[in-house]
């Protein structure tokens, strides 16, 4: 795994711009960024991302199996009782689900260890499965990667597949709705992005705005046209929609959700120390403890980090480092249980004029499978206002 | 549909069709002669049938019994709600309403469970629940009705094609809207703003 600096494409804002890629640049700084790439070996691909991400995701789902029907695993997820028998339903039908992400901290060499699983409302779609794609294809054709260049990266062609599947069987209603929170130019765009796939797929779309569902006396949800919402696709967290005003009205509604209600489970950031219980000195997870357990949390002394439950993505986190460096980032969600994981710092990585680049690796899954990746990179191992979506390719083995 | 060359880990081709151009949608058609419900006439009907999951189908009768209180037809005269169903009784007032007075509405008097779409990985051979509708039986005809009056069947027991469809309605009058988002707005949005907790997230904290 190295970082290699390489020449932006002269063109490929314009491209982003007629692609529909309208957040390459979020509040003036760049976001996408082709001035370097991350090269990896196949193996390291295959062996090191690839197969542990499809491990731990089946240890995922033989985890939802279990906590699906377990009130006591249900309680320490802090999962409100009110939503239990919907979670529970949701699961037995087996809801089809999409996809998710899980974060891993990955250097080239050791196992990649699970940060953590983003599996409601994962983004960075867009740009890991189709600009990033569309990066290397271009620089394999201009010459300024080797023609056996690849990259880990079927995401699309799954998201295509799986809306095909679940169309044909008829698991899922069309037209499909799908929604995101109304001013947001992102999940605006990978919405967008997500009915170009099922568009693909033969699957007829609509799209609305979260703040633009409505209801009818009958208790269904309803779009701006008065048409009803029968299968909804939804960027945005399961644990909003249960505590705010439609919530109660989901059971009766019979809305099928994308991504369904068991995935509440999963979004939860218990997960870590049920998998870390369940898996103990697994290589690809990071002991875990929830914060109740006194005894337990002592034993992460050396350094850990401290998350909510309900937490996305960098919000409400401290972080205590093995030298005693104390640091805290601000968030929407100061109040609840948390869990404590331990520290494992992010790979550093120079660039230029010897910067300091740390990468997040975004492991995808489609469906149930192991699918491509994206990194994001930060100028800093401890702030996430200034990270850049980088491309990756495999350039030798 | 793209094609995956098996010696690579990428997708060999791929392309965009909505975020570039607009594209019309192909839609899918439905209709045959599978099993694709179950009528019921009672509550002990659960305990009586192998079909369904016995603690699934309390739940749909527990549903069904919801919808009915909103749903059931309603007669202005006493009269002709019982000429076409028998045992009706008044309606209870709705909230919202301008009068003071009473229509009528027929009793429940069977239920119907709608099979999912999806038979995949059912327990037990169960067949899974796509929806529940009440039913009105219509004593002149002796179908079961629903509370549209759409006929399901003339007896209980196992419908097929189209009579055991469940499935939501393509319009329903919105009588509000916005019960969604208000987390987003308190906490000045979600994903979006790279200073706001975005959905993209930094999530370099790791741990």
């Amino acid at each position: 795994m190295k970082r290699i600096l390489t020449t932006p494409r002269a063109d490929w804002r314009e491209q982003a711009q007629s692609l529909g890629f309208h957040f390459h640049t979020i509040d003036g700084e760049a976001y996408w960024d082709e001035s370097a790439y991350y090269g990896f070996g196949l193996r390291q691909i295959e062996d090191d991302i690839e197969q542990p991400t499809q491990e731990l995701h089946d240890m995922s789902m033989a985890l939802v199996d279990e906590v699906a029907g377990s009130e006591e695993l249900l309680t320490r997820l802090a999962i409100p009782a009110d939503y239990w028998d919907l979670i529970a339903a949701s699961w037995r039908q087996r809801e089809p689900h999409l996809y998710g992400r899980m974060d891993l901290a990955y250097d080239g060499r050791g196992p990649a260890k699970l940060y953590e699983l983003n599996y409601d409302t994962p983004t960075s779609l867009y740009e890991a499965a189709y600009f990033q794609w569309l990066w290397l294809e271009q620089a394999i054709a201009r010459g300024a990667l080797a023609e056996g260049s690849d990259q880990y990266n079927r995401i699309q062609e799954l998201l295509i597949e799986t809306f095909a599947t679940l169309s044909r069987e008829k698991r899922i209603a069309t037209p499909v709705h799908f929604a995101a929170v109304e001013d947001s130019v992102e999940d605006q765009g990978t919405v967008r992005y997500l009915r170009d796939c099922a568009e693909q797929a033969g699957v007829d779309t609509l799209e609305l705005s979260i703040e633009g569902i409505g209801l009818s006396k009958e208790g269904w949800f309803t779009d701006g046209e008065d048409r009803v919402i029968k299968t909804l696709f939804k960027l945005y967290p399961l644990e909003w929609m249960f505590v705010e005003e439609y919530g109660a009205k989901l059971a009766a509604s019979q809305v099928q959700l994308i991504e369904p209600a068991w995935k509440a489970i999963l979004s939860n950031k218990g997960v870590l120390p049920l998998l870390w219980e369940r898996h103990r000195d697994h290589p690809n997870l990071l002991e875990a403890h929830f914060e109740d357990a006194a005894a337990r949390t002592a034993e992460l002394a050396a350094g850990w980090v401290r998350k909510p439950l309900f937490s996305r993505e960098g919000a409400n986190i401290e972080l205590v480092s093995a030298s005693g460096e104390r640091l805290r980032s601000d968030g929407p969600y100061q109040d609840g249980p948390t869990i404590r994981q331990a520290h494992h710092p992010l790979p550093r990585f120079g660039g230029d004029d010897g910067a300091a680049n740390y990468p997040l690796i975004g492991s995808w899954v489609v469906a149930d499978q192991a699918a491509g990746m994206g990194i994001r990179e930060d100028a800093s191992p401890i702030t996430q206002d200034t990270s850049r979506f980088m491309p990756h390719a495999i350039v030798e083995d | 549909m793209t094609v995956h060359d098996r010696n690579s880990k990428r997708s060999r081709q791929l392309r965009l069709v909505l975020m570039a151009v607009s594209v019309p949608a192909v839609l899918t058609g439905c209709g045959d002669d599978e099993p694709s419900g179950k009528v019921l006439t009672s509550r002990e009907d659960c305990a009586a049938q192998t079909e369904i999951s016995p603690a699934e189908c309390e739940k749909a009768y527990q549903q069904a019994l919801v919808e009915h209180e909103k749903l059931a037809p309603r007669f202005e005269s006493e009269k002709e709600c019982n000429d076409q169903f028998g045992a009706c009784q008044p309606a209870p007032l709705a909230s919202n309403a301008s009068t003071s007075s009473h229509s009528y509405m027929p009793s429940m008097s069977g239920f119907l469970i709608g099979y999912a779409l999806s038979q995949a990985m059912q327990p037990r051979g169960y067949y899974g629940i796509g929806g529940v509708s009440p039913l009105y039986r219509d004593y002149r005809s002796g179908g079961y009705l629903r509370p549209g009056g759409e006929l399901v069947g003339k007896s209980s027991g196992t419908v097929y094609g189209k009579q055991g469809n469940t499935a939501l309605p393509a319009r329903a009058v919105t009588v509000s809207r916005g019960g969604f988002g208000s987390s987003a707005a308190a906490r000045g949005g979600f994903g979006g703003s790279r200073s706001s907790g975005s959905s993209r997230g930094g999530g370099s904290w790791g741990g």
